[in-house]
């Protein structure tokens, strides 16, 4: 198994507060769309017929002989899923530094900062199959995330856009960890469906720096066998660029459709682009 | 530091260099490596054979070559040379024949400033030879270059069939030193000869001297040789052939006669016209165990000799001149006297030709630097074993890397 420890300890004080009001039963600690009868002041609204007396802020009612009622804001929790592509393509390179150990590392510490927040946290992972860990707030939630991460591999069973579908129906706050190559268009197109019905999307681009400054040499797709390709010192230039221009298009689609794009490189720290994940958010703080 | 069998040595550094260039060189079948963003790559970038000139694995070609540069040198047992010191001549003085040993030993100590190996064991100096290269290689191991001074009276019996092979292993020039030859060894002999009673050697011999009952008869025949003269041969005595005209089994007679004014035998050189009527037969080869016992003053063989049986026969290659008193000169007689000796006698004598004297001295420096075998044996086997152990190290070492690569 992993060790998630170092991670968990750098992320322990992140805050990963919602982008927007959001919408939510449950007390937690994100601003609900919704106006609550707590202590704190929001605004006023007039009397209608069925208001609760005791809502009335009678002060007002002696100097304006008008019947406001007093609203201050509510707060909910913020259920959060985190996708994990396990297609063939994320297990290189092959050994502790893939783009797979790098998306596991970002789901255990997403999932850990919302958790922390109080919020259900849950993941799904699209490998040979696809395995589903609904949000929960109970203790144990991380550990048991990150043993399900642990025991996938990855595979071509499962459909990233079936997991993504799934979390979009669980949660309102979901994170793509992906490397975008078994297609990019559509995975975009389902997140901005969900930022459209209110909720909030993050796509996470996992790139290896193999992949970013390949040797030279013959090379082939996994996920396309039967093309073998020769990469020479020319060659990378043209490579690099291809290759960047597509980042930078991804990046545009994404930011575009509102969805914070962040790239993810397997040679960084995996609880630095965590922190930079909760604070694309808008409202993360240190306490 | 040399070494002791330098062509390992050679053989080790030509396999590690051969390592290297395979390594440069190899062209490595495009095994394609996965890379999941391989769509990014132009397709019309596919190239072909791709000749890597960089060596693609620096550690294991250092090891296979070390491995292999290691075993040739200790397969070449390497030696670490002692320091020069001053050159030794070595003397080998030869007292085995019946020579003056008072001026052997006198030349033998202003010869050199090594030691003098005195030879008495036999009249070769094979053994003698042999000796002095084994204590040259003894000094040589001590850090001498050595010479090598021969004091001998150089006659035939100095030379056997083995001494120019034990002398090539000299790598230097051998200083000859000379000594007076020792008297012909003449026991009394009777000479017999067949012929006419004019025949002018009648004359000569019976002022040579040829007393009557002496242990040995020599027969001269001056006619054709028959196989009486064969079985007198065999049977122990000396068989002269000395045609009065024309050649032998093997002379030839010559189509016109010349004159040659000198004869060599025994170290005694006739100096006198004499008719050259015969000459070596073309076809006649003198490795077949017949010895040349006089050879006319250009070097040309005038009589020979040959084992038949337990005795000899002898074939003189020139006539015995008719006119004149040459033949009752002392000189002539002197001649007679020798080519009559008995069998064996004339062998043992007879002073080493100017080509064979060459040859026993070579050519080359004075002075030369022998390869020592036996020195610092020991120190050689640690060294050598050191880089055994070495290279089997290295041997595993390339395994286990090759291995978990």
């Amino acid at each position: 198994m992993s060790d998630y420890g170092p991670l968990l300890e750098e992320v322990r004080r992140l805050r990963w507060r919602a982008g927007r009001p959001v919408t939510g039963a449950l007390p937690g600690a994100h601003q609900s769309r919704r106006r609550g009868a707590s202590a704190e002041f929001a605004e006023y609204r007039p009397y209608r017929q069925g208001d609760p007396l005791s809502r009335v802020d009678w002060k007002l009612f002696a100097r304006t002989d008008r019947a406001y009622l007093r609203l201050s804001p509510d707060r909910t929790v913020l259920p959060t899923m985190i996708v994990v592509d396990a297609s063939p393509s994320m297990d290189f390179p092959a050994g502790p530094g893939s783009k797979l150990e790098r998306a596991r590392q970002l789901a255990v510490g997403l999932v850990a900062v919302a958790h922390s927040e109080g919020d259900p946290a849950g993941a799904v992972i699209a490998g040979g199959r696809i395995a589903v860990f609904r949000p929960r707030t109970r203790g144990g939630v991380v550990g048991e995330v990150a043993q399900m991460l642990d025991h996938t591999s990855a595979g071509a069973g499962g459909s990233l856009t079936e997991a993504l579908g799934i979390a979009m129906r669980s949660s309102q706050r979901l994170v793509l960890v992906t490397d975008l190559l078994s297609g990019d268009e559509q995975l975009i197109a389902l997140l901005r469906a969900h930022v459209v019905r209110g909720g909030e999307a993050y796509l996470v681009h996992v790139v290896s720096t193999e992949e970013l400054e390949p040797p030279p040499g013959a090379v082939l797709d996994p996920e396309r066998p039967e093309e073998v390709r020769v990469l020479d010192d020319r060659g990378r230039t043209a490579y690099t660029r291809a290759f960047a221009d597509w980042r930078e298009q991804v990046a545009a689609r994404s930011r575009a459709a509102g969805v914070p794009y962040l790239l993810s490189i397997t040679g960084d720290s995996p609880a630095a682009d965590v922190r930079k994940i909760v604070v694309s958010g808008g409202m993360a703080a240190h306490r | 530091m040399t070494f002791l069998f330098p062509w390992f040595a050679v053989a080790g550094v030509a396999a590690a260099l051969a390592v290297v260039a395979a390594h440069l060189i190899t062209e490595r079948a495009r095994q394609p490596r996965t890379l999941p963003t391989a769509r990014f790559v132009t397709p019309a970038r596919v190239s072909s054979a791709m000749v890597e000139r960089r060596p693609r694995d620096l550690l294991l070609m250092t090891l296979r070559s070390l491995v292999l540069l290691a075993a040739g040198l200790a397969l070449a047992r390497p030696v670490f040379a002692p320091p020069a010191r001053e050159p030794v001549r070595l003397v080998i003085a030869d007292f085995a024949g019946a020579h003056d040993s008072a001026e052997v030993r006198d030349s033998a100590v202003a010869a050199g400033n090594g030691r003098v190996i005195e030879w008495r064991a036999s009249r070769s100096l094979t053994g003698a030879l042999l000796t002095a290269y084994t204590e040259a290689q003894e000094l040589a191991a001590r850090g001498h270059e050595v010479g090598l001074s021969v004091v001998s009276p150089f006659t035939a019996a100095s030379v056997d069939s083995a001494t120019l092979a034990v002398r090539a292993l000299w790598p230097s020039r051998i200083a000859l030193v000379p000594v007076a030859a020792p008297p012909p060894d003449r026991r009394a002999t009777s000479v017999v000869i067949r012929g006419a009673s004019d025949d002018v050697l009648l004359a000569s011999l019976s002022l040579a001297g040829s007393p009557p009952g002496a242990p040995d008869t020599v027969w001269i025949s001056r006619d054709a040789i028959d196989p009486a003269d064969a079985a007198l041969a065999a049977r122990g005595h000396a068989v002269v052939h000395w045609p009065r005209a024309g050649g032998t089994e093997l002379f030839d007679r010559a189509p016109t006669a010349d004159t040659s004014y000198g004869i060599a035998v025994e170290g005694y050189t006739l100096v006198a016209p004499l008719e050259r009527s015969a000459h070596l037969a073309s076809d006649h080869d003198t490795a077949t165990g017949v010895r040349v016992i006089a050879r006319w003053v250009d070097g040309e063989p005038a009589a020979l000799e040959r084992n038949v049986g337990a005795g000899c026969m002898r074939e003189i290659g020139f006539a015995a001149p008719e006119d004149g008193d040459l033949p009752l000169s002392s000189g002539f007689l002197r001649v007679l006297r020798s080519l009559t000796a008995p069998c064996g006698a004339m062998r043992r004598d007879t002073a080493l030709t100017t080509r064979e004297r060459a040859a026993l001295a070579g050519s080359g420096a004075e002075f030369a630097s022998l390869r020592p075998v036996r020195a610092g044996i020991s120190g050689v086997a640690v060294l050598s074993q050191a880089l055994l152990v070495l290279a089997l190290a290295l041997l595993a070492g390339e395994m286990v890397v090759r291995r978990f690569r």
